[in-house]
């Protein structure tokens, strides 16, 4: 494994180890570029997951303060953990689910298709799907998702799914698969086969669901082009007089300082830690941030619009048994402003355990009593869905530093604002009602609406935009305004799409190595 | 523990095997592992009221007593003037509305003075206390029909993750 010099002034550094930053760290070190990964949280093996949801959150998430605010129902019901971010390395490609859906062409086309939206920013992506089209491919074929890329068949439809899907046939919804999922349904790219353990979300122990913690991460590092340095938490990033960017600034394990010298600089922290840092590395040059001459570093801040869904049904179904998400219907995931909305939704099957259950269950004050607990009761007899649907770019639901409250490096703690367009909240009315119409025609005997959990889609804070004046970086995800400086994580993307959003993000940060490697080569930065 | 303290929900042994219907898979679980076995030994003591409170804010007829009183003993040591201020008051309540302590009220009135107090710090400790202590507790798992860890039966892949036949 390669080491670099701190002062060694020809490194990409990049900024997170997850879906963006691990992905991108191999790409370029397949192109034997040499890079530094600085990340903040541990390294984990395979060893130090466990099939135990609060003993797995609590090891791994992002746990460092933060505020929620705006109207969104976290503000009360969850002030200081706004979002679901995985603090280690890997990033949240250690807990996610594994669904791998591409955008669809409209997608990518919000505004021209559907025209301003009052109340909304709305802007078309610089890329169209026909450019996408191909790195999705490589994405695919890259990460292991089931379906054509790879020839690997979809899942087996394990019990829960197998309740949505009979209900959503009664209903006439068509498009029901059990995919495509970033998750081996045979042996591939040296990892297992699922074998269903049902701890999806937990971190997989058999490694059978794709994650750069054990796939592009050590691959690159035994390229000899990479070096990771986890527990380094990035605190700022510097430049010079001409406004380029030319190191960082971290904090060690010990909390100590370190400096190192940077070509490039590639941020990949997620939706709220990038803009959060581009913020705090604001300087007499730069007296708003880095890259914000739009003013939309930290702006446009989504989500998704979600909710989760859980029917009580007749008899057993032990949701907890088999792959956690792997089962998507599709039907109302196209562009249909006569829905009273503009994008689409999917309905995803999603189990939880016991112990997230009764967190999730309901989070407001009125979670308790004799309903709650003959909800608990029934838990063995559940099916549940999690929508996941286009949110709204709102120039207010936005990362902001906090006035006055630090975290432990003595940094402004980031404040997450978020509030509905009154088109999320109507696609997430007919989303539920849609799902609670599936179970029912199951034969349900009890629809729960769970509100929605802490955030752990977080797109938009850096978007991309065509002009300079609109967004934060070109259709590279490089900066406008600093030309060695990218953003690679899911904070480029300038619409949420209706997609889970981790086959996009790995899907441009591959064709953003080729990028980076096409403009060092032309020593153009 | 004195007698009189103790909820009427509360299952002894004997109240327990004369629990028919739902329960019955419950109690067929639950000698399997000792969640039950040790329902008769004295359980320490918790001030007057926070169990019966407990037990309101979470009822579960085939959780024996202790599985509520553990938690709460826990939350005691971590957050005692919290707790105790909050029972005060709670007790101070169900005085002025009903003139007697909160543990001697029925369950509507109990409920109703919850309910009350349910967005204040002590009554989110109680319940949040309580919501891992009960749902995060690998004894009672069984008892709800979820499995736990997997990994080490090999998944439920050979286990029924698709065994469902009844649609
Ligand atoms: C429970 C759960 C289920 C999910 N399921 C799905 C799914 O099924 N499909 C899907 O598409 N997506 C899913 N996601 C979302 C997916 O995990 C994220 O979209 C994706 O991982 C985001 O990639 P990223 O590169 O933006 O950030 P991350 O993968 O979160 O990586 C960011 C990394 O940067 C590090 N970092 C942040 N700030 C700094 C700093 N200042 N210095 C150093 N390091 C820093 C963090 O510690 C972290 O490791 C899920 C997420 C969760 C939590
Ligand atoms: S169900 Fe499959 S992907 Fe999920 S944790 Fe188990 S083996 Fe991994």
């Amino acid at each position: 494994m390669a080491t670099f010099a701190q002062d060694d002034d020809g490194v990409v550094v990049i900024i997170g180890s997850g879906a963006g930053g691990g992905t991108l760290a191999n790409a370029l070190a397949k192109q034997k570029i040499r890079s530094v990964v600085l990340e903040a949280g541990k390294r984990h093996s395979l060893e130090d997951i466990e099939n135990d949801e609060w003993a797995m959150f609590k090891k791994i998430s992002w746990l460092d303060k933060r505020q929620a605010a705006g109207g969104w129902h976290l503000t009360e019901n969850n002030p200081t953990l706004p979002a679901w971010i995985v603090k280690g390395v890997g990033g949240s490609t250690v807990h996610w689910a594994g669904i791998a859906l591409r955008f669809r062409d409209f997608e990518f086309r919000m505004q021209s298709i559907n025209g301003d939206i009052a109340g909304a920013n709305l802007l078309d992506w610089p890329v169209t799907l026909e450019e996408m089209a191909p790195w999705y491919e490589k994405a695919e074929k890259h990460m292991g998702v089931t379906g054509p890329s790879t020839g690997m068949a979809y899942h087996p439809w394990h019990n829960s799914f197998k309740v949505l899907a009979t209900g959503a046939k009664r209903v006439g919804y068509k498009e029901i698969l059990s995919g495509p999922m970033a998750i081996n349904t045979e042996p591939y790219d040296e990892r297992a086969a699922c074998q269903q353990l049902g701890f999806c979300m937990q971190g997989c122990k058999m490694g059978a669901k794709w994650s750069t913690l054990y796939t592009d991460i050590p691959r690159a590092e035994a390229s000899g082009y990479c070096e990771v340095r986890p527990q380094s938490m990035v605190l700022r990033i510097e430049h010079d007089a001409k406004g380029r960017a030319n190191a960082v600034v971290y904090a060690d394990a010990s909390g100590t300082i370190q400096r190192q010298k940077a070509r490039v600089v590639c941020v990949a922290g997620n939706s709220i830690e990038s803009p959060r840092l581009l913020l705090n590395s604001a300087s007499a040059m730069f007296p708003d941030g880095l890259a914000n001459s739009s003013g939309q570093v930290g702006r446009n801040y989504m989500t998704h619009t979600t909710a989760g869904i859980f029917a009580v049904m007749p008899k057993p179904v032990n949701m907890h048994r088999g792959t956690t998400c792997a089962g998507v219907i599709s039907d109302e995931s196209y562009n249909d402003p006569s829905r009273g909305f503009v994008g689409g939704y999917r309905l995803e099957i999603l189990a939880l355990g016991l112990p997230f259950l009764s967190a999730f269950l309901d989070p407001t004050p009125k979670g308790w009593g004799k309903q709650f607990t003959s909800r608990m009761e029934k838990y063995n007899h559940m099916s549940g869905v999690w929508l996941c649907g286009e949110d709204l770019p709102l120039e207010n639901n936005r990362i902001t530093l906090h006035d006055s409250e630090k975290d432990q490096y003595g940094l402004p703690i980031p404040v997450v604002t978020k509030s509905d367009h009154p088109m999320d909240a109507a696609m997430r009315k007919h989303g539920v009602a849609a799902t609670a119409r599936c179970y029912e025609a199951a034969g349900a005997t009890d629809i729960i609406e769970l509100p929605p959990y802490p955030a752990s889609h977080n797109m938009g804070t850096n978007r991309m935009s065509a002009k300079a004046r609109d967004g934060v970086v070109n259709k590279w995800g490089q900066s406008h305004d600093i030309p060695n400086l990218f953003v690679s994580d899911g904070s480029q993307f300038t619409t949420s799409g209706g997609q889970n959003p981790t086959l996009t993000i790995v899907a441009l940060a591959l064709r953003q190595a080729e990028q980076i490697g096409r403009l060092l080569n032309e020593r153009a930065i | 523990m004195h007698d009189s303290a103790r909820p009427q929900g509360t299952l002894n042994r004997r109240r327990f095997l004369s629990i028919s219907g739902q329960s019955l898979l419950a109690l067929s679980l639950s000698q399997l592992i000792p969640v039950n076995l040790l329902a008769e030994e004295r359980l320490p003591d918790l001030p007057d009221g926070l169990l019966r409170m407990g037990r309101d804010v979470f009822p579960h007829d085939f959780i024996s007593d202790r599985h509520y009183v553990q938690p709460l003993l826990g939350l005691m040591d971590e957050q005692p003037a919290l707790v105790a201020r909050g029972l005060d008051d709670l007790q101070q309540q169900a005085r002025q509305a009903h003139g007697s302590t909160f543990e001697q009220l029925d369950e509507a009135e109990r409920v109703a003075l919850l309910t009350d107090i349910e967005n204040t710090p002590f009554f989110k400790a109680v319940r949040s206390s309580l919501m891992f202590g009960l749902y995060d507790n690998k004894a009672l798992f069984p008892l709800f029909g979820y499995e736990g860890s997997s990994w080490e039966y090999g998944g439920y892949v050979n286990r029924g993750f698709n065994d469902l036949n009844w649609l």
